[in-house]
């Protein structure tokens, strides 16, 4: 609705992908409803092997091209170095406040770390990393947060609302760990900026990278990075969300489900959410019965003589 | 597992036992060579199967998107699509047992909003309703729905997988990119199916399928004759074919069945009532009641000559002179050809443009987008459809409904809806000349 109010228009160009029905369905009203000069397009395999890498290596190269062409600009292999290491510097900020996250009593919260992570994808990189210098320099003196209720993981799809994070942690439990695609699952490691191709190592990084349900044929790496997530971040339960109308992820709450089912790794707490709009009283009601759900597991594991 | 383990099971059974009683039934009218070809195929179908069940062959499971020529030219191996035997409930049997199919595929956490489709292929896949494959095959198109079902598919069965990636353009290079992966997609059969592929078979089945891509061409010109005399309902039939039977001899068999009838009725001139508008049903059939289609041509003399599922692009035929050319033109028909990845893996440009060549060419008043409420990537597109036809000034009647799920929109509003469409705009726009 903001394209076809003319909201974008003072865009000089937008990048789209196919990692969904409807963002591809959207890169068509962008095309056709905007004055944007500029439309980007990659077409994303949908699946993360090696055979398949050199066709979204191409996919990069052309929209390189496009760009060229377009912005009468070069980037060549020393400006793709720079890049790169523009980004690792606000990848190496949010490695370092995902790391206080994890701690006995975290740093800040997961509703304050998303929009961190969001800030990271928004922000002209100089602005954010000085930012976040600023932060994490205060975060160290920062009194930890209690979780009284519980520590947890998120995961799930597009979430760009803190608020949102911010009804689940009311209930005193604490999102200590996330994969969401805007949150820790698009932070990649550092990528070496002095290899010969650098362009192919940053493809590299993100094709290989913990995927999005868009990837077919993932779920085993998925699963396995959310339970050492589990793990790692020495979390009580996880809170799995969607947007309504996700396909992909549709088939993921599926196949979590049923591996819980064998393997019953965690406990899991499953919402579904419209995109805009925070009820937050039904994720209050929804997380307040899950967290109570694994206090009572806690107790009766530590009334059995068992850890907490 | 042998044969009688599957026929027991009480979704196989009713299969069975219809089945017989409808050959019977449409045989009533010895001129009815489509739908009387077609249950022979699937009769034919069911007997293979359950003949690799009894024989202990390899069985392998693909979702809608992808055709089996490569499978049927392994030899001994089963191919079986997973959103088959829910689709048979519709059409055969009763279509309460492939709601149990949505409705449990949802109670094991599909949400609601998904496709039915893809839960009528989860839920018979949750009852182990397909003898157990040695591997699966997923392919994105035509939707998301179907990315949700693959990986669904790949954790149920929990043997090998293989991916097929279908890019976004509508190009050589995505022809060949799918085509490299056919490719590996032959070495992964040969390795979890213990068999080798014999490219004189896959000529051979290349050849079938190229008869019935042919006669498929030939039975949709007659199709395009003023007034249509061959049922709206088998409209979609060549969906079907693609996906079952393509690159065997049934599936020349039911085209022909389906050309000849057609042929024979429009040189007979046999009408049975009188045809006043001629619609594209530009979506998904209505699979639940597909004699909704009867009571159109009747109360309405509303027809569907072609529909989106029908249509069947011109985008050549597979050249068999060698392995790679018969895996190019393989991965052309999935990509360029398949109805609905044609039209929906890319941009709306081509699902307009096939729309407006159909109108043309088969002679239509209207188009009917029976919208089903789980398809995104047609719902995301339809206000650019909506403008397209307004500039080309073709009436458009948009309702919402399930084709798998007559619950979410009950049959009296459909029929209201089409009445109306027809009775207040179409045939006054039509006198008015």
């Amino acid at each position: 609705s903001m394209v076809l109010d003319g909201k974008y228009d003072f865009l000089d160009g937008e990048i789209s992908a196919n990692t969904c029905d409807h963002v591809r369905r959207a890169f068509d009203v962008f095309k056709k409803k905007t004055a944007i000069p500029f439309h980007g397009f990659l077409s994303v395999p949908r699946n993360p092997r090696e055979s398949l890498f050199g066709y979204y290596l191409n996919e990069l190269k052309n929209l390189i091209a496009g760009f060229e062409e377009h912005f009468n600009i070069k980037i060549d292999d020393e400006k793709m170095r720079e890049a790169i290491r523009t980004a690792n510097e606000i990848r190496t900020r949010l490695i370092a406040v995902n790391k206080m996250r994890l701690e006995d009593r975290p740093k800040l919260s997961g509703a304050e770390s998303l929009a961190v992570h969001i800030a990271a994808q928004v922000l002209p990189p100089a602005v954010f990393t000085d930012l976040a210098d600023r932060l994490i320099e205060k975060l160290k003196d920062r009194p930890g947060l209690e979780s009284p209720r519980g520590r947890l993981v998120l995961v799930g799809a597009e979430l760009d609302e803190p608020k949102y994070v911010e009804a689940i942690e009311s209930q005193g439990a604490l999102v200590v760990a996330d994969l969401l695609c805007f949150g820790a699952r698009s932070v990649l490691d550092p990528v070496d900026p002095d290899t010969t191709d650098p362009l192919a190592a940053v493809a590299r990084a993100y094709f290989f990278r913990p995927s999005c349900a868009r990837m077919i044929g993932d779920f085993p790496n998925r699963w396995t990075t959310l339970t050492q997530l589990v793990d790692t971040a020495r979390a009580d339960g996880v809170v799995f969300e969607r947007l309504i109308f996700c396909d992909p992820w549709g088939g993921e709450i599926h196949n979590i489900m049923l591996r819980l089912k064998k393997e019953a790794a965690f406990p899991l707490l499953s919402l579904e959410r419209e995109y805009g709009i925070v009820p937050t009283g039904q994720v209050k009601t929804r997380v307040q019965a899950f967290v109570e759900k694994l206090e009572i597991a806690r107790a009766q594991k530590a009334a059995s003589g068992g850890p907490e | 597992m042998n044969r009688y383990d599957v026929i027991n099971m009480p979704e196989w059974r009713e299969i069975f036992q219809n089945l017989p009683v409808l050959r019977h039934f449409f045989t009533g009218d010895p001129d009815s060579h489509g739908i009387i070809e077609l249950t022979r195929g699937i009769s034919i179908y069911l007997e293979k199967m359950l003949h690799h069940v009894d024989s202990g062959h390899p069985f392998v499971w693909f979702n809608l998107g992808f055709n089996p020529e490569l499978i049927f030219a392994l030899g001994d191996v089963c191919p079986i699509t997973i959103e088959s035997l829910g689709v048979m409930h519709n059409l055969l049997g009763d279509i309460d047992t492939s709601l149990d199919f949505i409705d449990s595929a949802e109670a094991a956490g599909l949400p609601a909003d998904c496709c039915s489709a893809d839960k009528i292929g989860v839920g018979a896949m949750q009852r182990g309703l397909f003898p157990p494959p040695a591997c699966t095959i997923g392919i994105n198109t035509p939707c998301d729905a179907q990315v949700a079902a693959t990986q669904v598919m790949a954790e149920i069965s929990q043997v090998p997988f293989f991916a097929i990636d279908v890019p976004y353009y509508h190009n050589d290079e995505t022809v060949r990119h799918v085509a490299m992966q056919l490719k590996e997609l032959v070495a992964f059969l040969e390795e979890h199916t213990g068999r080798r592929m014999n490219y004189d078979r896959l000529r051979e089945t290349c050849k079938l399928s190229n008869t019935t891509t042919e006669t498929l061409w030939e039975w949709l010109e007659w199709r395009k004759q003023v007034p249509l005399t061959q049922s709206s309902k088998l409209a979609a039939m060549t969906l079907i074919i693609q996906i079952l039977f393509t690159g065997t001899q049934e599936g020349v068999d039911i085209a022909k069945g389906l050309l000849r009838e057609a042929r024979e009725r429009t040189e007979r001139g046999e009408r049975f009532f009188e045809e006043r508008v001629r619609a594209v049903w530009y979506q998904d059939p209505m699979w639940t009641d597909i004699q909704m289609y009867d009571w159109f041509e009747r109360e309405l003399g509303l027809t569907v000559p072609v529909d989106i599922f029908g249509f069947y692009a011109n985008e050549g035929l597979i050249d068999t002179a060698t392995p790679e050319t018969m895996l190019y033109g393989l991965a052309r028909k999935m990509v360029a050809c398949h109805p609905m990845a044609r039209q929906f893996r890319g941009d709306m440009d081509m699902y307009i443009r096939d729309f407006m060549h159909l109108v043309e060419g088969w002679n239509a008043d209207c188009c009917i987008f029976a919208g089903h409420i789980a398809c995104k990537h047609a719902w995301g597109g339809i206000g650019l459809f909506r403008e397209a036809l307004r500039r080309a000034d073709i009436p458009l009647l948009v309702f919402e409904f399930d084709m798998f799920d007559p619950r979410i929109t009950p049959y009296d509003d459909i029929y209201f809806e089409v009445e109306r469409f027809v009775n207040e705009i179409v045939l006054p726009r039509k006198q008015r000349g």
